[in-house]
């Protein structure tokens, strides 16, 4: 240190060198709010996310939603604005897929078999007829297009997005700039983007404003309390440039390691220069001391000299309380979430750097800055600081003269903080939804707002099935109680906005397959022009279980081969159904015969009675006369379980006209099961209004209750997708946030039980900060401040800063205590003596923190609040709640020489 | 007049002479083959997952050509649960081929009608269009380099949809072999102009005068799926009757 000093110049030099260097790297700074980096890359969650990504698509997408100002969007210009729009959007880089009302295909019964047609054709010009249709294709498939591609005013439709998963972040930007970009081209439409990537977008527009102005404003902050503690120049410049440079260098480091700001960091710097001026101060203030008790005028070497024994002075308790101070912020790097790890690392590398830039750039500064005038107004100044000295102490000392009338008081009013602390701590609500970190009334919630009262909700995430065997999951049964679940969970939850799943596919299918036959369909060829059969072997089929005669002439399957056939497989040609022709169990009423009033008020009236007339809509009336003339097929969109019904002999039969389906709709259900024919999985993709974790977790429970009941044991069920990911967060936060307090907690009770030689002295030392913290978490639940990622940083910012007060404290106590016996005079001096220097270190903190209530951020807004509250609660705890126990219990360890 | 105005205006697109046969001369020499009256082919149809699992289907093929106009029929034998589902397939001259299927679990003939041919053809990489002859009319054809694949040696066009409406890819690549001109190797690009996929003939071989591919794979290199058709057997101008390819026999199987 001593050999260090001696050179100031190069010390200087090399700071300033490091600096600069470090201030090019600043730039480079990337920024990351993708949800899925918060995990670490092991944790359950965040594999079966990146599962899905695979085996699905891409869980990352983009929401357009479209709204007509006037009328409805079923209009030619509109339908055409939207094909430009879904074109244009999958030519940019990074976009897997797009689906809107252009992309997206209609699969549809006639009387002949199925029509599959885009539901708006390259060819559609708007007539009439051609919206007529559209209105009523879109209507006619509700469990897939309703609140997805129209709202249900027919104002609004969407566009989906899917963006490739490698995608980086750049890329995603671009994209939702280019949307934003173009949209205003479109004027008599209202253009709205929402989903994971727009969060992200946001959150780094908000850091960057936050950052730009928020530093600013601390160090204002700053400037103003080191200008009021010292009222000198040097004072107030030289710590402010240290932390200044600190965070400088900290950003620097984590720019050119690459690792990324997130929403967390954000309050970095300001917890840095709130922070870590502190030992700036403690290092100027035991100068300037030393300076006046100077009576002579000093020389550089000097001068040089006093610096150095000043330091060395100061050298023990700044690096004490640095010390303490990064036991606390080092405990967050406990949390597995990956931003409060980085935070809690670089803010203990933020410590370290202001603790030894404070105790070798100041004094190198101060040495090289030596002027020759500097005692000139010595007189003057001691004369204004002992007037100002002893207007606090006559401040501190009315303070003190009132509480110590009170301190029945004290010890009553704080179990009763407590008290109502504890109800709060049961209130508090954990949150862990990145949206919910933004302002109500910002654009992005604005938006995802609008989305969810007009669609389906922009908070979504998959249950995936999942079979021990390849075809398991499409059993019948399974695809049934998989219909069941959603039923059941829908009813439950009316927050969920849609649930689309692989049944509903299927029931379409056998929906569309089982249309109403008519008389009329054409076959095409007939036997009658064409002459007859004249001998099987004509067309000699090449496979044949027969193998009666392997010199046939069309044989090429040695001794397995038929002469009679000649076909290449085991069997007949042709399956050849000489079996009776079973009937159906199910027959709808025809329209040409049983259309009368009688039937019809028979039919209604039957409905009226197994339905209830309990919110029984026009609609869902419509719907069973309909499924009883099986109009449009209606009376088979199921799935397909009863064997009577569809004249099968078993449940496997019915399987496998499931996979016959799947042969002919194959290709198009990719993005709902891994295999097209034969599935190990199939997914349901649930949609939700709601942002918020509580909302997501009593969903899953809902799931996984009728799951457990439902399934059959060769079946298990996965949620996966954001917004589990988002609950797997929260009970993330939760548990890190107990570890890193009891973390920082023990560490607090080892470091004051060696100091004082006494476990007892670990308990004194940590109950202020344990009141505080209590009061804390009580403030938030009964303000109804989440707990999150952000907000659980408190605890550990209190720890790390509040444990210096008490520490301070507790060694003035220990040595006013060795001088006098009388309790009354002890406390009084050790308040007076410490009391200043604890309240202004906190108020300045505070302040700093305070400055926060101007962020983007709802959330910094509240760890700004919750920080100054918890530097008042824990310095105010220190000073008052402190003594009176130590007062009342006598400990030993105190009154020890 | 207007075939020579085309002519031209071909020759116009394509660069200079530098190779002494043009792009559409291969695709018309490829087209102007000797193409049986009559086919019947075992065919394996392995899909393989991105990470190797394969799962096999049989299938036994009939088809004939009459007057240009192909008809076919497929009769899917295994696996079991789709064993006997066939499909019919009607080239008609003036509009889309007409398609039936036949499901036995359904025991119903249903007609599929579908203007979109990119769809998945029996959950194979290839789609229906992939699976239809297209007319060299509706597409210009550039020859681009010569080049040698291990088996063979190429001709590489350039193929492009006249109106690109009409294509599911913005263009393809395909390798003509230049002793058989046929094509060999077909890279697929979609719309963004990224290849989406990539099919090889592994093996081709010449049955009664017939250049017939007895291995084919398609591989779709943007999700790593791939198709693979091996003919097991094949039969070419043995008579069939063309009862075969009419929707009650479709239903009936005689």
């Amino acid at each position: 240190m001593e050999k260090l000093l001696k050179k100031p110049w190069i010390i200087i030099a090399v700071v300033f060198a490091i600096t600069a260097f470090m201030g090019f790297q600043v730039p480079k700074v990337v920024l990351d709010n993708d949800i899925l980096a918060f995990f670490p890359d092991d944790h359950d969650s965040y594999i079966r996310m990146k599962a899905l990504d695979d085996v699905y698509e891409s869980q990352i997408m983009f929401d357009i939603a479209i709204t007509e100002k006037e009328g409805t969007f079923l209009n030619n210009r509109t339908i055409q604005a939207i094909r430009e729009i879904s074109e244009r959007v999958e030519l940019m880089q990074g976009v897997d897929d797009v689906t809107s009302l252009i992309t997206t295909d209609f699969p549809d019964g006639s009387a002949e078999g199925m029509v599959i047609e885009p539901l708006v054709g390259d060819d559609f010009t708007g007539t009439d007829e051609e919206i007529a249709q559209l209105r009523t294709n879109l209507l006619d498939w509700p469990d897939m297009f309703k609140n997805s591609l129209y709202s249900e005013d027919f104002r609004s439709t969407q566009i989906f997005v899917i963006i490739n998963k490698d995608a980086v972040h750049l890329e995603k930007n671009a994209i939702y700039d280019n949307i934003v970009e173009f949209s205003g081209e479109y004027d008599w439409l209202d253009i709205r983007v929402a989903g994971d990537p727009v969060i992200s977008h946001d959150a780094e527009i908000f850091m960057i404003d936050d950052l730009t102005s928020l530093i600013p404003l601390v160090l204002l902050v700053l400037l103003f309390s080191l200008y009021m503690s010292f009222h000198r120049k040097g004072g107030t410049i030289l710590p402010m440039i240290t932390v200044l440079i600190t965070t400088i260098w900290t950003l620097g480091i984590m720019a050119s390691f690459n690792i990324a700001l997130s929403i967390v960091s954000t309050c970095l710097p300001v917890l840095i220069i709130a922070i870590g001026s502190a030992y700036g101060i403690h290092v100027m203030n035991h100068y300037y001391t030393d300076m006046r008790e100077q009576k002579k005028r000093v020389s550089f070497a000097e001068h040089k000299e006093l610096v150095i024994a000043s330091v060395k002075h100061v050298l023990k308790p700044v690096v004490l309380a640095g010390f303490t101070t990064i036991v606390g912020f080092s405990s967050i790097m406990t949390s597995p979430i990956v931003p409060l790890k980085t935070f809690g690392l670089f803010s203990t590398v933020g410590t370290v750097i202001a603790l030894i830039l404070s105790i070798v750039f100041i004094p190198s500064l101060i040495i090289v800055n030596y002027k020759d005038k500097e005692k000139k107004n010595a007189g003057e100044m001691q004369e204004k600081k002992m007037l100002r000295q002893e207007r606090s102490h006559k401040r501190m000392e009315t303070v003190y003269n009132k509480m110590s009338n009170h301190r029945v008081g004290i010890l009553v009013s704080t179990v009763i903080i407590v008290l109502i602390s504890i109800y709060g701590l049961t209130q508090m609500n954990i949150e862990s939804a990145l949206i919910e970190y933004f302002p109500e009334d910002s654009s992005l919630r604005v938006n995802a707002d609008y989305i969810s009262d007009n669609f389906a909700g922009t908070n979504t995430f998959n249950i995936v099935l999942k079979g021990d065997n390849p075809g398991d999951v499409i059993d019948p049964l399974v695809l049934n109680e998989m219909d069941n679940l959603k039923s059941y969970v829908m009813e439950r939850n009316p927050d969920i906005g849609k649930i689309m799943t692989y049944s509903d596919f299927i029931k379409r299918m056998n929906q569309i397959m089982n249309f109403p036959a008519d008389e009329s369909t054409e076959d095409y060829g007939s036997y009658d022009d064409m002459g007859g059969f004249e001998s099987d072997d004509s067309f000699g089929s090449f496979f044949s279980d027969d193998s009666d005669d392997s010199a046939g002439t069309s044989s090429f399957f040695g001794d397995d081969d038929s002469a009679d056939t000649g076909s290449f497989f085991g069997g007949d040609a042709f399956e050849v159904d000489d079996a009776v022709v079973l009937e159906s169990s199910f027959k709808p009423l025809s329209l040409e015969e049983d259309l009368t009033w009688e039937t019809l008020l028979d039919l209604t009236r039957k409905i009226v009675n197994e339905k209830g007339t309990d919110g029984l809509s026009v609609e869902e009336l419509t719907e069973e006369v309909e499924k009883a003339f099986n109009i449009r097929g209606k009376a088979y969109y199921e799935i397909p379980v009863d064997p009577a019904k569809y004249m099968a002999s078993s449940n496997e039969e019915l399987k496998n006209l499931i996979s016959q389906y799947l042969l002919l709709y194959s290709g198009s259900l990719d993005k709902f099961s891994d295999d097209t024919l034969e599935p190990s999985q199939v997914r349901m993709l649930v949609q939700i209004k709601e942002s918020d974790t509580a909302t997501v977790a009593r969903i899953l429970n809902d799931v996984n209750t009728y799951a457990a009941d439902h399934f059959p044991e060769n079946i298990t069920i996965e949620n996966s997708g954001v917004a589990e990911v988002t609950i797997a967060l929260t009970d993330m936060i939760t548990s890190s946030q107990i570890t890193s307090l009891l973390t920082a907690l023990l560490a607090v009770f080892i470091i004051v039980s060696v100091a004082y030689k006494s476990p007892i002295a670990g308990f004194f030392g940590i109950i202020p900060l344990f009141l505080s913290i209590l009061i804390n978490f009580g403030l938030m639940g009964v303000t109804g401040i989440n707990l999150d990622m952000i907000t659980s940083l408190v605890a550990s910012i209190a720890i790390g800063v509040g444990v210096d007060y008490t520490i301070h404290f507790l060694s003035r106590y220990k040595a006013e205590r060795l001088k006098s016996d009388d309790l009354d005079l002890v406390t009084k001096n050790t308040i007076l003596s410490s009391g200043k220097g604890i309240i202004t270190n906190a108020v300045s903190v505070g302040l700093g923190f305070a400055v926060l209530v101007f962020s983007k951020f709802v959330v910094l807004r509240f760890i700004g609040i919750l920080v100054a509250v918890i530097m008042l609660t824990s310095s105010v705890a220190a000073l008052t709640v402190l003594p009176a126990l130590l007062n009342l219990i006598k400990p030993k360890f105190i009154s020890k020489k | 007049m207007k075939k020579r105005m085309k002519c031209l205006l071909l020759m116009a697109l394509v660069s200079p002479a530098l190779f002494a046969i043009t792009g559409l001369e291969i695709a018309e020499a490829h087209d102007n083959r000797n193409k049986p009256v009559s086919t019947h082919m075992a065919l394996q149809m392995d899909l393989i997952e991105e990470g190797g699992k394969v799962s096999s289907r049989m299938i036994e093929q009939w088809g004939i050509e009459e007057g240009d106009l192909a008809n076919s029929i497929m009769v899917f034998r295994s696996p079991a649960s789709v064993k006997d589902t066939r499909f019919l397939q009607v080239e008609n001259e003036d509009r889309g081929d007409d398609k039936w299927i036949y499901l036995p679990a359904m025991k119903r003939v249903r007609r599929i009608a579908s203007s979109d041919g990119s769809k998945s053809f029996m959950g194979s990489d290839a789609t229906y269009d992939d699976m239809e002859s297209r007319d060299i009319a509706r597409d210009t054809f550039e020859l681009v380099k010569e080049e040698a694949l291990s088996d063979f040696d190429c001709w590489v066009l350039k193929v492009q949809a006249k109106d690109p409406s009409d294509s599911q890819y913005a263009y393809k690549l395909v390798w003509h072999d230049k002793a058989t001109n046929y094509p060999v190797k077909v890279e697929m690009y979609d719309m963004q102009g990224e290849l989406e996929k990539v099919m090889t003939i592994k093996d081709l071989q010449n049955v009664d005068g017939h250049w017939t591919p007895v291995d084919t794979v398609i591989e779709n290199v943007q999700n790593g799926h791939s198709t693979e058709m091996k003919v097991l057997n094949v039969e070419f101008d043995k008579s069939v009757n063309s009862r075969m390819f009419t929707t009650q026999f479709l239903s009936t199987g005689r």
